[in-house]
């Protein structure tokens, strides 16, 4: 049976272990990427972090981990934030592989020519032109051809041909610029009807940010030309000698002095309490796991809000997944009718269940 | 991009290059949402030559927090019948609830599930099946089980 899967055009950029040979035919490299690879998101590490126990992880990934779960993913032994320390070793070895990780695969690469096909991409990655690029080393490569371009009909529905729905941000984008708008991490090439109502609000909110926050800047770093200076050394907001942000406790904080934390740091403060304080966590996670880069690798404040934005952003898609509401309800209506039968036929007998479940409490708990 | 959409995409490819574990096939992966597997417990067990599904669905919390991962019931397959899964295909296990771990994956999920019917002796319901089944939310992960046998 041939499986249906999501087109794998797009997963052609993704780095993986498996674009190195099994170890019976390259010792070693494989195993080599798998471990320089965080666990939580299988990325290489960025800003590699150990806790108490030693496992190693992104910073960032580790800091989202620890505020659901106390403890290591990997052996459960309790940990916190306190606990995090950088390890810049770990960060070098990760960035001298990265720069030679596709020039190690294109050495491989006329070894594994004689088992596939010929033609040769030397990044890597599948182009158009070349859906079946040898260095992927597919199976069954026509069917996945064929299977992919039904997934990616599945995934678009509803959008006409000239336009695409971004496999990865879910906005609006024509079909001709997608590949573009791809390799831009989904930041350029839109199409202009994917941005209204309060999604422009936002935009706004978010584009005073980055037109103000140089400004901010230089007021802070007294006169441009020690800005500059900065900006040479690769640490344009002067974040070497920087202190991490402490958590907040949110709950016993006004709104007022919420809102007050972020235009500290130059940040929107639109939205409602939930989302200010939802905005200053994740503020303060980026900020702090950028603090555990080298200096050199440390992203600018300007990046960081890109970084913040673009997570805001992923987060209102999910929410507001349901745009026509009609048509949401025409398309379920078969699951809403039968629902509201299953209601009804609850209801007489509802006095005889009242009795608690034993062991298991169902959640009220409309996401 | 989402980071559980980059995780989901390496664990698929990982997948598709290097296969899944014997009893366990991916049955289909449209999107980044929704994955389904089919399932077989292997050698001598109650559950030979049964045939189960398994079906994955994601949010962008994945994988800091556990998919959503239920049993399918449908005309062609059914729950099977085990003291920790309920008739409606929900499960009752730790791993999918507070003891998940963001270094666990989709294929480690199922590999645990398939265990978890390899070792069990006895077929029969969860003792609450049917007040459980009645109210049951649509979505798994909004019930909170307790887990109190770990010997199965």
């Amino acid at each position: 049976m041939q499986p249906n899967v999501v087109s794998l055009s797009e997963s052609d950029s993704v780095q993986d272990p498996t674009d190195f040979p099994p170890s019976s035919i390259a010792p070693g490299l494989r195993d080599l990427d798998d471990s320089l690879r965080c666990p939580i998101c299988r990325e290489l590490y960025t800003a590699p972090v150990t806790l108490s126990c030693g496992h190693c992880y992104c910073s960032l990934c580790i800091r989202n981990s620890l505020s659901s779960k106390a403890e290591c993913p990997i052996c459960r032994q309790n940990a916190s934030e306190v606990h995090i320390r950088k390890n810049p070793a770990m960060e070098s070895v990760v960035k001298s592989w990265a720069s030679g990780r596709d020039f190690i695969l294109g050495l491989l690469k006329p070894q594994e020519d004689h088992r596939t096909s010929p033609s040769v991409d030397s990044q890597g990655k599948a182009s158009n032109t070349q859906p079946d690029s040898p260095s992927k080393k597919r199976k069954r490569t026509t069917d996945d051809t064929l299977t992919s371009a039904a997934g990616e009909r599945k995934l678009t529905p509803g959008i006409s041909k000239a336009q695409v729905q971004c496999p990865m941000c879910n906005q609006t984008v024509p079909e001709r610029t997608i590949n573009q708008h791809l390799d831009s991490g989904c930041q350029s090439y839109l199409s202009e009807a994917s941005s209204s109502g309060t999604r422009g609000q936002q935009k706004e909110q978010w584009s005073k940010v980055f037109g103000n926050s140089g400004i901010t800047h230089r007021n802070k770093d007294k006169g441009k030309a020690k800005e500059k200076e900065k900006e040479k050394d690769g640490d344009p907001d002067g974040l070497s000698d920087v202190d991490p942000l402490p958590k907040v406790s949110y709950n016993v904080l006004k709104d007022k002095l919420i809102q007050e934390y972020l235009t500290e740091h130059g940040l929107p403060t639109n939205g409602g309490r939930d989302a200010c304080i939802a905005r200053h966590q994740k503020w303060v996670m980026l900020f702090n796991a950028n603090l555990d880069r080298s200096p050199a690798n440390r992203q600018s404040l300007d990046q960081l809000k890109r970084e913040l934005k673009k997570w805001e952003e992923a987060q209102q898609t999910r929410k507001h997944s349901v745009t026509d509401v009609v048509a949401y309800q025409k398309e379920h209506k078969s699951e809403f009718e039968r629902l509201k039968e299953e209601a009804r036929r609850r209801i007489p007998d509802k006095t005889s269940n009242s009795a608690a479940a034993s062991g298991i409490i169902v959640i009220d708990d409309d996401e | 991009m989402a980071v559980s959409t980059r995780r989901l995409q390496k664990e698929l490819v990982e997948i598709q290059k290097q296969g899944t574990p014997v009893g366990i096939t991916l049955l289909s992966a449209d999107d980044f949402q929704t994955w389904l597997f089919t399932v077989q417990v292997l050698g001598d067990t109650i559950y030979s030559g049964e045939l189960f599904a398994l079906k994955f669905r994601f949010d962008g919390q994945y994988p800091i927090q556990p998919p959503a991962v239920q049993f399918v019931v449908d005309e062609k397959y059914q729950a099977p019948v085990h003291p920790h899964v309920y008739s409606n295909g929900h499960i009752c296990a730790s791993i999918l609830g507070n003891e998940w771990s963001p270094v666990l994956s989709v294929i480690a999920v199922c590999v645990t599930i398939q265990s978890m019917l390899a070792s069990c002796k006895k077929k029969e319901r969860p003792p609450d099946n049917e007040r459980y089944v009645k109210h049951a939310p649509e979505n798994p992960k909004k019930t909170q089980f307790v887990y109190h046998d770990d010997t199965v």
